[in-house]
């Protein structure tokens, strides 16, 4: 099965595990989503929903090292059909985290780590709300400077080294929401010199992703505490973003590598696709120009069927700011065909790519600065497969 | 003989062994139900009658089942279901195996579970268990653990299995005595829909009934609960049973009519059948020859597995009840008392009939139905 990795970046307390365990509440049953992600290791699926339940609990918030005995999470997609589960592919979440990152940055299992980083699929660098609140609001300068002189600097020194896209989580944006706009703070953050550096050299889109564990109206902030609304229901909110853009994002990341490296590849057009030319948009700092084909058999686990590029690239290429309801309508139009057609491991993954846009796509309707966006020169990316 | 297995998913305390052992103790003897219901094994009965004993008598309640504790075959209980007939003999007609695990192997990081998914999907119905004592806590909007672990534990575990379930699923809502006269079922029902994974989970299964039944082991009036959290039995009260007997009810004719259902979705010729079949609900209740010969119960003779191969009257019941499914909606309660009364008047004329094990199977799906109608009439709102 096709398995993407995730390197998650944070530092100890951030909330990652917690993230996870949001991430699994809420994708855990299919409903809206039209998939959902299994955890195989019935220690960790079991410890997934205790964190979560700790998290919820009258007494607070689960210990941050209470699950540090687990670094690697494998969350399963699978498609209901009827009374069939099609698996569809894997995403293992790596957590480096807290002291383990202090670690390998002085200096210790730097191979594995570098390993690590060279392999994922994705970055995922989570920042605690709560301080993204200090820095915004000049609060607590303690919390300040340790997003600025510790959190920040470790996670962006491994970002610089890898090729891979990268997400920047925002924890705890019940908290926020109410307080500052998304764009306010990728402005905030825009002006750390090196946050702007690790943006500015991507090759391919960076996004700024908040997410709840909660949601909104499970609590509220009180002088300092936090009270909960009684008889309200937590709902996690946004928490499947990050792991949906990860396959589109990485497509196309793949793209701009096989075209960095002159990919010498045959034509072969998309079953009924009249032009050669289906898409001609523009994204981050790139003109993207894709052909009508699915991607060469070296595309390894980005392969996918051409009417799924076509989508992807549908979706990636819309400019934000011209919100399109026909678009996002046929999108999900196209997920309920690609759900009644599932009928193995491929269509499946079909399937939840079609699933992964539509909430990428209305995401990006709620939130059009969260793509981080620096404009620089403009690239050719053209795409096309071996007649195999 | 055929035998129907029947999971119970419930965390640890939502009272699964306690169910069992007040199911067992109202169906030991033949009454009203018109069966009554047996353990084999002697020393599996003793232990249910002593459960049971725990439960009536004096003022403490049994102990949570422990996982360790529990062996192989320590979670499994075989309930055989027969029918005495005038002259005192005794037809068995089917049995019933019930799978039940510890609850901890549910939800416990530290008990290791078994395979629950891969036993759930061999199952002819699973049963989730959801402790009343936590629904108590969760509808009273108490801040407290009983409610985070229903939330965050128990709805997540026990759907988390049933979405892989391809039999019915029913939810079994225990310790009704705690509920009833503060809580309708239906506002019962609404609030769990609010839960996330409980309303994915509801939408998904579309293919099959899904019921919400109240059972309590003791009745009304038997236990107080205190402002400490703790039950306490009230002095000379004598345990009444609640609808504990009706889960078992709904097991057949829910997966026959879940099967049949199947069963045509998966064939399309059946399809064209169907528009042959004279609309005729209840039939089953009416031996009609002509319908031994009739195309669509051919069908499903050929087809359904053994276990759910019926007299061509249940098979068309089944039929007929899928064909009717949406008019039921719209009209559950009035019709549901209608089918009772029919049912209770065919009853004596198909105990006469009994005279071996089909017949008695017969007469025991008629009792069946006229116990999930009674459950359809006393609690519209028992259907999702």
């Amino acid at each position: 099965m096709k398995t993407y990795r995730i390197l998650m970046l944070g530092s100890s307390g951030a909330g990652k595990t917690v993230f996870l365990a949001s991430l699994f509440k809420h994708l855990m049953i299919q409903g809206e989503s039209r998939f959902f992600v299994e955890v195989e290791d019935e220690r960790k699926r079991k410890s997934l929903n205790d964190i979560y339940a700790k998290v919820v609990a009258p007494e607070g918030w689960p210990p941050a090292t209470q699950y540090r005995e687990f670094s690697e999470w494998t969350f399963t997609c699978c498609v209901k059909v009827g009374i069939s589960i099609y698996p569809a592919c894997r995403f293992t979440y790596l957590d480096y985290a807290g002291g383990r990152i202090t670690d390998v940055v002085e200096g210790q299992d730097v191979d594995q780590l570098g390993e690590e980083v060279e392999k994922a699929d994705a970055l995922l660098g989570l920042l605690d709300g709560q301080k993204i609140d200090a820095l915004l609001n000049q609060g607590d300068p303690m919390l300040i400077k340790i997003l600025l002189d510790k959190d920040l600097p470790s996670m962006l020194r491994l970002m610089q080294t890898s090729k891979a896209p990268i997400q920047f989580v925002i924890s705890k944006w019940d908290l926020l929401e109410s307080k500052h706009t998304l764009g306010q703070i990728r402005d905030r953050l825009m002006q750390i010199p090196e946050f702007r550096k690790i943006v500015e050299s991507r090759n391919t889109i960076v996004r700024l992703i908040p997410i709840s564990s909660v949601g909104s109206n499970f609590a509220t902030q009180r002088n300092g505490k936090m009270l909960k609304t009684p008889g309200a229901l937590p709902h996690p909110t946004h928490v499947e973003v990050p792991l949906a853009c990860v396959f589109p994002d990485g497509w196309l990341t793949r793209i701009n590598q096989l075209q960095a490296a002159g990919s010498k590849l045959k034509t072969q057009p998309i079953q009924g696709s009249s032009s050669k030319f289906i898409k001609y948009g523009q994204i981050g700092g790139f003109i993207l120009k894709l052909t009508g084909y699915i991607l060469p058999p070296d595309a390894g686990e980005f392969q996918v069927a051409g009417f799924i590029a076509q989508n992807i690239v549908a979706a990636l290429t819309r400019n934000a700011a011209q919100k399109n309801a026909q678009a996002t309508a046929k999108l999900r139009q196209e997920r309920e065909a690609t759900l009644k057609a599932v009928k193995s491991e491929e269509t499946a993954l079909n399937h939840a790519v079609n699933c992964f846009l539509v909430i990428q796509d209305e995401f990006v309707d709620l939130f059009p600065d969260s793509e981080l966006v620096v404009p620089t020169q403009s690239i050719d990316t053209q795409v096309e497969i071996p007649a195999s | 003989m055929r035998t129907y297995k029947v999971i119970m998913l419930g965390p640890s305390g939502a009272g699964k062994t306690v169910f069992l052992a007040s199911m067992h103790k109202k169906l030991s003897i033949q009454g009203e139900e018109g069966f009554f219901i047996e353990v084999q094994d002697p020393v599996r009965r003793q232990v249910l009658e002593n459960i049971y004993a725990e439960v009536a008598t004096g003022d403490k309640w049994p102990m949570h089942t422990d996982p360790s504790d529990q062996s192989k075959s320590g979670h499994e209980w075989t309930f055989r279901c027969c029918v005495r007939i005038e002259d005192r003999s005794i037809y068995p007609a089917c049995q019933f195996t019930y799978l039940d695990y510890a609850g901890g192997k549910l939800t416990d990081v530290n008990v290791a579970g078994e395979d629950l998914v891969s036993e759930a999907k061999t199952a002819d119905a699973v049963l989730g268990l959801l402790d009343g004592r936590k629904i108590y806590s969760f509808m009273n909007n108490n801040d407290d653990e009983f409610r985070n672990l229903f939330l965050h534990k128990d709805i997540p575990s026990i759907a988390r299995i049933m979405q892989y379930c391809e039999a019915p699923v029913h939810f079994v809502i225990s310790k009704w005595d705690l509920l009833e006269g503060k809580y309708t079922l239906g506002q019962i029902r609404d609030r769990l829909l609010e839960i996330l994974e409980f309303k994915n989970l509801i939408s998904q299964l579309t293919g099959s009934t899904v019921r919400l039944i109240p059972v309590s082991s003791v009745g009304a009036n038997f236990a107080t609960l205190l402002p400490n959290g703790k039950m306490q039995k009230h002095s000379g009260a004598i345990p009444r049973p609640f609808y504990v007997e009706v889960p078992l009810a709904c097991v057949l004719p829910d997966a026959l009519v879940k099967r049949v259902k199947d069963l045509k979705q998966r064939e399309k010729e059946i399809a064209d059948m169907v528009v042959k079949v004279k609309p005729r609900f209840g039939g089953f209740l009416t031996v009609i020859d002509e319908l031994l010969t009739n195309t669509v119960v051919k069908f499903l003779k050929d087809n359904l597995p053994g276990n759910y191969q019926f007299s061509p009257d249940v098979l068309n019941w089944a039929e007929q009840k899928i064909q009717k499914a949406q008019e039921q909606i719209n009209q559950r309660e009035s019709e549901a008392a209608k089918i009772t009364q029919e049912q209770i008047m065919q009853r004596d004329k198909l105990f006469k009939e009994i005279k071996n094990e089909e017949t008695a199977l017969n007469y025991l799906m008629n009792q069946f139905l006229t116990l999930t109608s009674s459950l359809d009439t006393d609690f519209p709102a028992s259907k999702f």
